[in-house]
């Protein structure tokens, strides 16, 4: 047997504090899910839509700047503002691109460990469950965020930036934490429930595949039936008709009753309960996670 | 100094069925062989000492209370998992650096590190190729690469060589053999492989229904009991030394042109000097017959199975591993 450690020493620097840990995995996570192909695709592809958004909102508060206030009122014309909110719910805005990021990063954020036995090689180190799953969650919010929550925020800058006058502009600060508050929950919304799913799985496409038809059967099939019910709780489990709801009550925006509003409140709820309940599964399902199989 | 494993009365329940029972033995370090057959407990038992499992009892590995720090054993343990366990798409080196971050060390020192351990275990110009196309001898010894990154202080080894072709096999029991001495690791083996673990370890822990059957050398073990029979060959005629061995009280088992003499209480080998010169038969070969260490596991088992049945029957206590390791112990002591 040849001798292959040559001036081996073992390592007697600082150790990483232990409860840093879940940075570690966080770095990995999203460096490997970054350079998933569709991944790539979703982060170049959501350029477009935002630079489509962003030239509408300058023309939009370009004319809104050179109209008095009254006579916008009096056309019954909106503050450009509240584009973002309408980039928040729109399907040619945000839910698509981030239901597509989503679905893509985070399909197979636990079941790609699941399958290849990944638990044995976190779990056997100083990682608490916790901590791996924040390191899962976070780049799959990060990756999601940056397809809307980014924009978003973008649209909110330039419509800051378009101000009449700094007394305009202050006013429209308030902007940006909407468009930070609508975002992140959106974000969390999202990422939550397909990471939740995919700890149920070792297959991402089983994971995807249910995540769309988590999406997209209350978005669709629930919208069809609200209009023909008139009456919103057909649509009480569409995300984005949940999200619609929350964003209109933080941008102060009458969203007309035809069009069969979740009240708020309960809109709210439905998303708080979808977030807890994929964390309750999350955790549930990592705290039976084998790690020495027998 | 504390001992490397220090287990008293370990009991870990899976609702009705009772998987470890009392457990109770220590392991001083060095290589230590867990011995036992499916079911025995054997994964159950390095679960508790890497802290992943509740259980009744007192367990310390390094000393250290394992339910209080379970994380803190778990940075100074390597950990070889029988099932493979690497991440899809990641080459050899961006998986070693990636577990030595996780154990602890810093980025730049984890990337040093990954490549010094895998020149060590042999990996060292298939390093940037992705894992997913390595052979099984290749993922085995990247797999002992990503326990050994981080320095462990103990390296639980479960099945190292499965899967592994003859060759690969005796490399890798190689690899294993030299790492005490060239890392200054113990190592805790879990394997069915007799012969592996018999060249490989001092000591074994001898798993059988959730219990302790023997804890102790594997040469006490491999002694205990069988010191006194001896393995005779002579020129010609072992019929007439075979009767004279009968005659002086010995139980002499007859296997073609070799005996196998049993000898009785308190006699030492010089009886068989003795009745061969009254028989004027000429000895070419006299040897202390040694168990192989499956011999010693399976006579173990039945003699722990035996009494526990006798005791069952009188409706006593069953024996456990703790009489095992007193009479090895006591058999290693007295020579």
């Amino acid at each position: 047997m040849s001798i292959r450690d040559r001036g081996y020493k073992p390592y007697e620097g600082q150790h990483t504090p232990l409860a840093g840990r879940w940075k570690v995995v966080l770095r990995h996570s999203l460096r490997s899910t970054a350079k998933q192909p569709w991944v790539v695709a979703m982060l170049i592809l959501a350029v477009f839509p935002i630079l489509g958004w962003g030239v509408v909102m300058y023309i939009a508060a370009k004319q809104w700047a050179s109209m008095p206030l009254e006579m916008a009122a009096q056309a019954g014309a909106q503050d450009p503002g509240q584009y973002v909110y309408y980039y928040f719910i729109s399907w040619y805005g945000a839910p698509i691109f981030a239901f597509l990021m989503a679905m893509f990063a985070g399909g197979g954020a636990i079941a790609d460990d699941t399958r290849n036995g990944a638990y044995q090689f976190y779990f056997a180190r100083p990682i608490s469950r916790e901590q791996y799953l924040v390191g899962k969650v976070v780049p799959v919010v990060l990756l999601v965020a940056f397809v809307s929550l980014g924009p978003a925020l973008l649209l909110a800058i330039v419509r800051v930036a378009l101000a009449k006058d700094l007394a305009d502009a202050g006013h429209l600060l308030v902007g940006l934490p909407r468009a930070l508050a609508l975002g992140t929950l959106e974000a969390l919304v999202l990422a939550l429930p397909v990471v939740a799913l995919s700890s149920l799985s070792k297959g991402r496409g089983y994971v995807q595949g249910a995540f769309a038809t988590l999406f997209m059967l209350p978005w669709i099939i629930g919208g069809i039936f609200s209009g023909i019910t008139r009456n919103p709780w057909p649509a009480v489990l569409s995300i984005p008709a949940n999200l619609g709801s929350i964003g209109a009550k933080l941008y102060g925006i009458d969203v007309p009753p035809t069009d069969y509003p979740v009240p708020w409140p309960i809109a709210l709820c439905v998303l708080g309960g979808m977030m807890i309940g994929s964390l309750a599964l999350l955790r549930f399902r990592l705290a039976a996670a084998e790690v020495v199989a027998g | 100094m504390s001992e490397l494993l220090d287990l008293d009365e370990v009991h870990k329940h899976y609702g009705l069925y009772h998987a470890l029972k009392g457990l109770t033995f220590r392991v001083p370090g060095g290589t230590t062989g867990l011995l036992g057959p499916n079911g025995a407990g054997k994964s159950t038992l390095l679960k508790v000492l890497l802290g992943l499992l509740p259980f009744e009892g007192s367990a310390r590995v390094f000393g250290i209370d394992v339910r209080q720090r379970p994380r803190h054993i778990r940075a100074k343990v390597g950990y070889m998992p029988e099932k493979d366990n690497y991440l899809p798409g990641m080459n050899a080196i961006e998986y070693c650096a990636f577990a030595a971050e996780l154990s602890g060390l810093p980025g730049s020192e984890a990337m040093s590190r990954a490549h010094a351990i895998l020149e060590f275990c042999g990996l060292g110009d298939k390093r940037y190729q992705k894992i997913d196309g390595y052979s099984t001898g290749m993922k085995q010894r990247v797999k002992l690469a990503q326990a050994l990154v981080h320095d462990p202080e103990l390296l639980l080894l479960d099945e190292p060589t499965n899967g592994l072709d003859p060759a690969g096999r005796d490399e890798m029991v190689e690899l294993i053999k030299s790492l005490p001495e060239r890392r200054g690791c113990a190592i805790l083996l879990s394997s069915h492989l007799l012969p592996d673990v018999e060249y490989l370890c001092e000591r074994a822990i001898l798993l059988h229904q959730g219990e302790v059957y023997y804890s102790g050398t594997i040469e006490a073990l491999r002694r205990a009991d069988t010191e006194e029979t001896y393995d005779v060959r002579v020129k010609d005629d072992e019929e007439k030394l075979a009767r004279a061995l009968e005659q002086r009280g010995c139980k002499v088992e007859r296997d073609g042109m070799l005996l196998a003499v049993r000898l009785p209480k308190d006699a030492g080998a010089d009886l068989i000097f003795v009745a061969a010169e009254a028989e004027k038969v000429q000895v070419r070969h006299l040897q202390a017959r040694r168990l192989t260490l499956e011999a010693a596991f399976v006579r173990v088992v039945n003699e722990a199975t035996a009494s526990k049945e006798a005791s069952t029957a009188r409706g006593g206590k069953p024996a456990q591993g703790e009489r095992r390791e007193q009479s090895a112990e006591e058999v290693e002591a007295g020579g």
